[in-house]
């Protein structure tokens, strides 16, 4: 059995930035990343091995979690003149659940707090308000398909209570390994048939 | 091809023949007509010409033993033509005629415009002579092209409320069945059975693995280039229809319904899909004989969701940075478009040296070679460098020219997608041979059906699936056509066979996109335009609209999945669902509505939904008369966020 503190996330906007594109366009994934979101709480709560958690955007709203365009020119400081506009991608009004996997160190943490996540922070997005909700007791995992975007790692998977793969959609996920350079590691993208904690897995 | 054997294609070819009215099918002497004789029975004689050595007329003579024993002794086709054609039947071949009882009706009905074919079936002496000519000397392919709208219009059955299928899409499927079968090892004793029922019966337990299988790629086309992607993939679609014709039973759009006798064969087009850069999505079910021969599609596919993908080889646990840009699944070797450029012939060695030592990012114009910075100039303003796998840099080199989409510079752009809803496909076929079932006795006074008959468990089958197929080919390329044509050539791109990208100035010329799409809805699938709300649309209208210069993959994320019958995304403002039984009322609404009362009701939009809301409805707003007309819509089922959007793109 395994429990986790059940966040309620807002913002009002957050940026989940992919790579740009053709040096014009940066797309905004539209899942919570995995590397994201933990990167997140070890800047606000410190450094430490033990923290997993996932995020999963709140359905049935029109009015939140939508991509929005917000459209600016980078300032080129080396030749001093604003380079060609870039469209970044956004979303907006975001109200999204996190789960965060309960240990002596995250139970410490305070039920309100904020920080600051994703893409474009210097231009004001992704400030996260997060309140605690309750915690959440997971016991059986159950077969279902994966909600979210997670690592196919060994500590995680134990963390979620994933038992079994059984039909995996696979993709890559950012890993750092310091504080300028990474890897990326093969994961469990969302729809993958597998068997876990049910906060995992689509509704 | 010639060198298949087309022998089961044939073997109800004698149903395009009015036997009655040549005289070959008579009453008893009760006055009832005897069946149908389209096996050719009364035509053995000598007089009739038949040349027996031609291996077609033992798939039509199939039931006959003592023809069978005298002229293919050592042959088994006979067999496997006769479980071809049960295989390949409509619903139906199972059941007594006490169940569906009435008239016979020749005439295929056509379950999505409500319409009867005409009756075509030959009903002249001559023309019996000249079929049989046609078939002891002519090859299937020859056979088809002749009586192609006969074939067409006969219905495969002529069981009242069964004749909903056409004898061509049978015979087709049947010739599939065939030499699926063909390929089984047989044992001794079976090759040895002449009674039909023993065959019937020794087959039973023998498994067939039906695959339903799409293909997908993991690319997310940015550059018009990159949208050689749907090329190849329909290349490789082409490909697999020609390799695996007989077992692919069905394939539209990028998805394939396909039986195999052997496992390894159904491995083997997986792996193909995989080779070719692609990947294979799919479902695969084992199962006997017995299964197929009573049982619909839906059923034999499975009803839960077991979709997969393939992985083989499993992909790399780790891949070091850069990521490929392209599919976000490989190691990005390549620098586009620094390599591409080294490639060419017409380039300097000093400028490829260049290309080669110097960043992209960092180079300048007075870095190439003085000869080639002509040739080099637009690369360098329009292109940042990416990083590419093999497979993704081959895809961009080896694209062919998108003139018209490359040169759009400004404007609107509107993807338009279409694609089937397999699932919803099947249920609406199953409600609509319901309710044309229970409409017979309009058609037919003496039909009867039997009170035990379970409407409700009516299958689906293979030559209903394939006629269904070959009218929306021909809807879709008549509608892409007609879009063309409205739009002008300059303004469209065709990019695959269900994809396409429009150019307009106004938003508003969105709204004849739809007048074009509803009126050849109307025309070819008239059953799904009803507002009867029991049966969904199974066809489902994508259309994304941006600036000309947004990329595709954004658009593409939401085309791809598309929510409801008609979705429209306005890119940066939201997403309208329609039902296409709406269609028709909102685009009357919208063609009387005010130019104003639309651009007012937008203005508040931006600034509030919810104020916008309450404004529709408030009876003593300035505009309350003229909104009249937007709010009936709302009644029909369409949602505020969704009439928001529309009245955006009305408006122009």
């Amino acid at each position: 059995m395994a429990e986790f503190l059940k966040y309620k996330l807002r913002a009002e906007t957050l940026c989940f930035g992919e790579r740009i594109r053709g040096g014009l366009f940066r797309p905004c994934a539209k899942f919570f990343r995995y590397s994201t979101l933990i990167g997140a709480l070890k800047s606000q709560f410190g450094n430490a091995d033990n923290i997993h958690a996932i995020g999963r955007f709140v359905q049935g709203n029109h009015e939140a979690n939508n991509l929005k365009i917000f459209s600016f020119a980078p300032h080129d400081r080396t030749i001093n003149i604003s380079t060609i506009p870039l469209e970044i991608e956004y979303l907006s009004n975001v109200n999204a659940e996190i789960y965060i996997f309960k240990n002596d160190f995250t139970a410490s943490w305070p039920k309100n707090f904020t920080l600051s996540m994703g893409a474009m922070k210097s231009k004001g997005f992704g400030r996260c308000n997060f309140e605690y909700i309750e915690d959440i007791a997971c016991d059986k995992p159950q077969p279902g398909c994966l909600a979210v975007r997670i690592p196919e790692d060994e500590f995680v998977k134990e963390a979620f209570g994933i038992r079994k793969i059984v039909s995996p959609i696979y993709g890559y996920l950012f890993r750092p390994t310091s504080d300028s350079s990474g890897v990326y590691v093969r994961s469990l993208f969302e729809g993958s048939q597998i068997v876990a904690y049910d906060i995992l897995l689509r509704r | 091809m010639s060198d298949k054997p087309y022998i089961a294609e044939l073997h109800d070819i004698g149903k395009i023949i009015n036997w009655k009215a040549i005289g070959l099918q008579q009453c008893d002497k009760t006055g009832k007509l005897e069946s149908e004789p389209h096996d050719f029975e009364n035509c053995i004689g000598s007089e009739w010409g038949i040349n027996f050595a031609k291996a077609s007329w033992q798939g039509i003579f199939r039931k006959d033993e003592r023809l069978r024993q005298h002229h293919w002794s050592s042959s088994f086709d006979w067999a496997l033509v006769s479980l071809a054609d049960w295989l390949a039947a409509g619903f139906g071949r199972s059941l007594p005629e006490t169940k569906l009882e009435g008239e016979s009706c020749y005439a295929k009905y056509c379950l999505w415009t409500g319409n009867f074919s005409s009756d075509l079936r030959l009903n002249q002496k001559h023309d019996l002579h000249d079929l049989i000519n046609f078939v002891n000397a002519k090859t299937w392919q020859e056979i088809e092209q002749k009586y192609k709208s006969i074939l067409y219009n006969r219905a495969e059955t002529a069981r009242p409320g069964l004749n909903i299928s056409s004898l061509h899409a049978h015979s087709i499927i049947a010739g599939k069945f065939f030499r699926i079968l063909k390929k089984l090892q047989l044992p001794q004793q079976l090759l040895q059975t002449s009674n039909p029922k023993d065959i019937k019966k020794a087959f039973s337990p023998i498994k067939l693995t039906a695959l339903h299988m799409q293909v997908k790629f993991s690319q997310r086309p940015f550059r018009t280039r990159d949208l050689n992607i749907f090329e190849e993939k329909r290349k490789l679609l082409e490909k697999l229809s020609q390799l695996y014709a007989d077992n692919i039973l069905a394939c539209f759009g990028n998805e394939i319904i396909a039986l195999f006798s052997s496992q390894e064969d159904v491995n083997q087009l997986i792996q193909e899909v995989w080779e070719d850069g692609f990947q294979a999505y799919f479902k695969m079910t084992q199962n006997p004989i017995s299964k197929f021969l009573d049982c619909g599609i839906q059923e034999i596919l499975g009803n839960e969701e077991r979709w997969e993908y393939n992985y083989t080889p499993l992909p790399p646990q780790e891949i070091q940075p850069p990521l490929c840009e392209g599919c976000q699944m490989a190691y990005g070797e390549k620098r586009w478009p620094a390599e591409f450029l080294m490639e060419r012939d017409d380039l300097t060695p000093e400028t490829k040296e260049t290309l080669q030592q110097i960043s992209w990012k960092n180079l300048r114009i007075e870095d190439i070679a003085s000869a080639d910075r002509f040739k080099l100039t637009e690369w360098l303003e329009e292109w940042a460098e990416e990083e590419l796998c093999p497979r993704c840099f081959a895809i961009r080199k080896t694209a062919g020219s998108l003139t018209r989409l490359a040169s759009w510079q400004s404007g609107i752009a509107a993807w338009v997608y279409i694609t089937i809803d397999f699932n919803i496909l099947i249920d609406t076929l199953k409600l609509l041979h319901q309710n044309y079932i229970k409409s017979m006795p309009q058609f037919i006074p003496d039909f009867k059906i039997d009170s035990n008959l379970n409407l409700n468990d009516l299958p689906v089958r293979y030559p209903l699936l394939l006629d269904f197929i070959e009218s929306y080919q021909l809807f879709i390329n008549e509608l892409f056509g007609e879009i063309q044509n409205t739009f002008g050539n300059d303004d469209t791109e065709r990019i695959d066979n269900e994809l396409i990208c429009l150019r307009f100035d106004t938003s508003d010329k969105v709204i004849n996109l739809l007048t074009v799409y509803q009126k050849l809805t109307e025309r070819y699938f008239p059953k799904f335009v009803k507002p009867d709300f029991q049966i969904n649309c199974p066809i489902r209208l994508g259309i994304s609209i941006s600036s000309v210069k947004h990329p595709f993959f954004a658009h593409w994320r939401f085309l791809e999945h598309p929510k409801e019958e008609i979705s429209i995304q306005l890119v940066g403002s939201g997403i309208a669902n329609i039902k296409i039984n709406q269609l028709g009322g909102i685009l009357n609404t919208l063609d009387q509505s005010n130019r104003h009362t639309l651009h007012r009701l937008h203005e508040i939009a931006q600034t509030s939904k919810v104020l916008a809301n309450l404004v529709l409805k408030d009876k003593y707003d300035r505009d309350s008369k003229k909104f009249e007309k937007l709010r009936e819509i709302l009644p029909l089922g369409l949602d505020f966020e969704s009439l928001l959007i529309l009245v955006n793109l009305a408006g122009g």
